[in-house]
């Protein structure tokens, strides 16, 4: 049987595609018959003349033969289907004009969809490059309405073996920067993630050169190994195949490369190492961020599992009674939400919904195009309809020539996206620092999108030319009367243009309001202060000896340079401060505000001099905050607005949680100056914070500040040499501007805004165009009613002021509903998330603006066509057909 | 409508008649339409306006297979052989014609 299918098969095939060998064959074979039979008759006695024609009368018509040989080829649909299609690109090349249009502008739309399509794929498979990502979540406590969150402690994490009805594993996870060299490189900094043996078959990725983690890498007697990403092999041991086996330390222990990830992974974040968790080396502490990841059971509702996991919070609080807040919930987060903010995943949708109506405006504008070209080829459709075409023929042969521009837009707008996707990614490496990983595979869900698009396209762009082409009434076009088809005509056409003007004001309120939400973000990205000068350079512990007075050391030699100013320590980044919780603050009732998250920097002395910031009361750390002394912190604004309204916080105390219960009370001694603790994506760029002091803490690696006295080249040729110089293993890599890794942040927002931003100008592009391509029909369908009405006496400018009015009332009909999408897409937009929820005079200024926006292009569109209505000669427009 | 079933009905008995004679060997379409006239003493014409297509079908379902060889030193001749799938159906067909042309007879015979 599968034989015949295939002998089926082949048959078809060669029929379709080997047309040529078989005409041929089917000559030669009729020829041969031909001869056979005038051989026989020779040999009957007729003469040889007469034998070939009596032979061929015999045979009859070949033409006829031929054609019910081809029917049995069973190919003669397909085959009529491929000379429509070879019509109707003999048609584009006919009509350059509407081509040209029509090509350009499904280019534009459908290059558009791809472009983004791709790069947010690209983003997305960038920043969560793991498979089933849905099914992952993070548990952890929460108190609703704060954003404060914990681990579980070590205490709690037995009691997780209860879940197993909604989830299918689960697995540990510790994050923490780390110094990492080969025997003979310098060592680095960067982040690596100690995993418990679940997590790899959580993720789903595995080292693509050498082995994954085995069952005795995770025992605590078992050889310290370690897993490695790509790029960090390629630069520690040149080549990512010869990193395996060899030595690698990281933080001063020895581990043995046995795997390297596939090149572009470094999931999460920029993780380079990872290294199994085993058995007992790892306690939960403050100096990792710990996560405990779940994985939901297939088919498992996650509201269900959510459930499950607050019913268990409230047994853990049950027997922990002092250990977990009042209030607290234990809850599941997506991992996605971890990665990818809300406001972000949000965005994104909204920027495929205006993707979606975009492409619906851009088939709307070549409808209406091949609309008014139907009216043109009336003559020719009424031809074909009284040679016998059935009107589905004739659907099918305009779905065809709709076809057949749709794949001419998506071949030129593929061209495009390639070139605008290699633009941004081009960009996004070489200008903001960020690697893109490309290696990305797609699944046939991803050609079933692009071939659900070609369908959706050439049907949205093909079918109401082509109800119109099949309407034609054949006998009365043949008389030259076609005033039933111009009727029908004009009110599909009017009903198209309503539909684009609906549409394309709808998106421009839509995303008028996407673009003003971005802004805001963007704004706060202004910096209250200057870090455009400073340096920072990453620090490495030093082995053996107190790290605080190494860097009082390094304070000391960097600032006798004349090259450099002041000098600073902190233990993260500029605005990369740590959260801990704080608590208790004595006299004051915080039930609310009870065990807050808030930001915290360990800063040295002068941290607030080397940004030429003053304090804004108080005091600054100095020579009296001592290991041993009291412990002090100076808070931000917004931390003593919160916790000390309208009340002076010098002199007041508080504490922070540290670990398993101790805490460190802490007396307020300062008011920092504004400046911002934490940065993430431009949303939360200010957050309660306080500084502590360096002196009073145990501080290890960190990051120097440097404020250099006049030029920046000197200031880090001066670093150089000294670090180098006071510890060999220092990295000298790691000196960038201060302001790096907050540029970095910004850009992800600046790049939503910036595709929000070409997708309003290419959708104002668009719909004027289509208001233009519309106008423009009008006038020249009603161009002999113009000739006669100036004929008559009428002026130019009352005919000029008929198409305005008609464009007007046409443009208020398409405005009314597009306002009305507008505003369902506002709905939408709060409902999704609360970020998108703007008060009533955001909503004015929004609605506005798209308003105004859409009034100045149809302005535009209406007055060019009717500008060419004054230009109309009587003579001429009543010759007009 | 009477005119359609007509041809199905002379559609389908061509189809039988090459696939039997077929099985006795292959033939080129010349040759198949020589052999059923012979057989039915003249009194089958075959049109070859039937023939050709009817012989592409089957092809086409993969009954028959055809392939060239050579007829002298300079032509060759498109001949036709019944593939394994064509011998089942020309069994099942014959077993159907069997039946159908019993019940008409006896229905001449008896009625």
């Amino acid at each position: 049987m599968g034989k015949t299918l295939r002998e089926r098969l082949v048959f078809f095939l060669r029929s379709l595609f080997n047309r040529r060998a078989k005409e041929r064959e089917m000559q030669l074979e009729m020829e041969e018959h031909v001869e056979l039979r005038i051989e026989e008759l020779e040999v009957q006695g007729l003469p040889s003349k007469e034998a070939r024609r009596k032979a061929l009368v015999e045979f009859g018509g070949v033409d006829q033969l031929k054609e019910d040989c081809r029917e049995s080829w069973g190919i003669m649909i397909i085959d009529g289907y491929l000379k429509d299609l070879k019509f109707a690109f003999r048609m584009i090349f006919k009509h350059k004009l509407f081509s040209v249009v029509s090509i350009l502008t499904l280019s534009i739309g459908m290059g558009a969809f791809i472009s983004y399509f791709t790069l947010i794929d690209l983003g997305y498979g960038n920043v969560l490059p793991i498979k089933e990502p849905d099914r992952l979540y993070l548990l952890e406590w929460n108190v609703p309405g704060n954003d404060n969150d914990r681990t579980l402690t070590k205490n709690e994490i037995p009691y997780l073996d209860s879940l197993s009805s909604s989830f299918e594993s689960r697995s540990h996870t510790f994050s923490f920067e780390a110094s990492i060299r080969s025997d003979s490189t310098h060592a680095r900094k960067s982040p690596v993630l100690f995993q418990s043996s679940e997590y790899a078959d959580h993720v789903g990725v595995y080292p693509n050169v050498g082995r994954k983690f085995l069952d005795h890498d995770f025992e605590p007697d078992g050889v310290p190994v370690a897993i490695m990403s790509h790029r960090m092999a390629t630069e520690l041991y040149g080549d990512a195949s010869k990193a395996l086996g060899n030595n690698l330390w990281v933080d001063s222990r020895s581990y043995n490369v046995v795997g390297i990830m596939p090149e572009g992974f470094s999931f999460p974040g920029y993780t380079s190492l990872w290294l199994p968790i085993r058995g007992g080396e790892m306690e939960f502490s403050d100096s990792y961020d710990a996560a405990i990841i779940l994985k939901l059971g297939l088919g498992v509702n996650s509201k269900r599992a959510k459930l499950e996991c607050r019913a268990l919070g409230e047994r853990l609080m049950a027997d922990f009674p002092t250990e977990i807040l009042d209030g607290s919930v234990l809850g599941l987060r997506p991992l996605q939400d971890v990665f990818l903010p809300k406001v972000a995943v949000n965005m994104i949708r909204l920027v495929y919904v205006g993707l979606g109506l975009f492409l619906c405006l851009t088939c709307a504008n070549v409808s209406t195009l091949m609309l008014s070209r139907a009216a043109q080829r009336e003559h020719e459709l009424a031809i074909r309809s009284a040679l016998g075409a059935s009107g589905t023929r004739i659907i099918a042969q305009s779905m065809i020539e709709s076809l057949a521009l749709t794949l001419s837009g998506l071949l030129l707008g593929t061209l495009l996206s390639l070139w605008f996707s290699e633009l941004v990614i081009s960009f996004v490496e070489t200008k903001v620092g960020i690697p893109i990983s490309i290696s990305r595979s797609y699944d046939w869900s991803y050609y079933a999108l692009f071939l659900g698009v070609v369908a959706f396209v050439t049907t949205l762009c093909g079918w109401a030319p082509a109800r119109r082409a099949a309407s034609v009434e054949a006998t009365n076009v043949l008389h030259g009367d076609s005033r039933g088809s111009n009727k029908k005509l004009g009110r599909m056409s009017r009903l198209l243009s309503s539909a684009q003007i609906a549409i394309g004001c709808g998106l421009l309120i839509g995303l008028s309001q996407i673009y003003f939400l971005a802004l805001p973000a963007l704004l706060d990205a202004q910096l209250e202060f200057d870090a455009k000068n400073v340096l920072s350079v990453g620090m490495e512990p030093v082995s053996g000896s107190n790290h605080r007075e190494y860097l009082k050391q390094v304070k000391a030699e960097l600032e006798s340079s004349p090259a450099i100013d002041t000098v600073s320590y902190s233990d993260g980044q500029l605005m990369r401060s740590k959260k801990v919780r704080i608590d208790r603050i004595p006299d004051r009732d915080l039930e609310a505000g009870a065990g807050q998250k808030v930001a915290r920097m360990i800063v040295g002395l002068d941290y607030f001099r080397v940004f030429d910031l003053e304090l804004a009361g108080g005091r600054e750390f100095d020579e009296r905050d001592m290991v041993n002394s009291e412990p002090v912190a100076i808070v931000n604004r917004h931390f003593a607005e919160k916790y000390f309204p309208g009340e002076d916080p010098i002199g007041k105390q508080f504490f922070q949680y540290k670990g398993e219960g101790e805490k460190i009370w802490m007396k307020i001694v300062g008011i920092a100056p504004e400046m911002q603790m934490a940065g993430h994506m431009g949303t939360q760029s200010v957050l309660p914070g306080f500084y502590a002091a360096a002196a009073q803490r145990s501080v290890r690696g960190g990051y120097l500040s440097v404020k250099p006295s006049k030029d920046r080249a000197a200031a880090v040729k001066a670093i150089r040499e000294i670090l180098a110089r006071l510890n060999p293993n220092q990295p000298l890599d790691r000196i960038v501007g201060a302001m790096y890794h907050i540029d970095l942040d910004f850009s992800i927002m600046r790049g939503i805004t910036g595709i929000v931003f070409s997708l309003l100008c290419i959708a104002m592009f668009l719909a004027s165009i289509g208001i233009f391509g519309m106008m423009r029909f009008s006038v020249r369908q009603r161009t002999k009613e113009f000739g006669v009405r100036l004929a008559i006496g009428a002026s130019r400018g009352q005919l000029s002021r008929s198409i305005l009015l008609q464009g007007i009332k046409q443009i208020a009909v398409g405005l009314f509903f597009g306002v009305i999408i507008g505003m369902a897409a506002k709905i939408v937009l709060s409902l999704a998330h609360s970020d998108f929820s703007a008060t009533r005079s955001e909503t004015i200024i929004q609605t506005l603006t798209g308003l105004a926006l859409f009034a100045l292009i149809s302005s535009v569109a209406i007055a060019i066509p009717a500008k060419s209505a004054l230009r109309i000669q009587p003579m001429e427009a009543l010759r007009h057909d | 409508m009477t005119g359609r079933k007509k041809k199905d009905l002379l559609q389908g008995t061509l189809e039988l008649l090459v696939l039997r004679v077929l099985s006795a060997g292959s033939l080129h379409g010349y040759g198949i339409a020589k052999r059923i006239e012979q057989i039915s003493d003249e009194a089958l014409s075959i049109q070859k306006g039937s023939l050709y297509p009817a012989l592409h079908r089957l092809e086409g379902r993969a009954l028959i297979k055809a392939e060239w060889v050579l007829r002298d030193e300079k032509r060759a001749s498109k001949v036709y052989s019944l593939t394994q799938a064509g011998k089942s159906q020309l069994e099942a067909e014959l077993e159907q014609w069997n039946a159908f042309t019993s019940a008409v007879n006896s229905v001449i015979r008896e009625a």
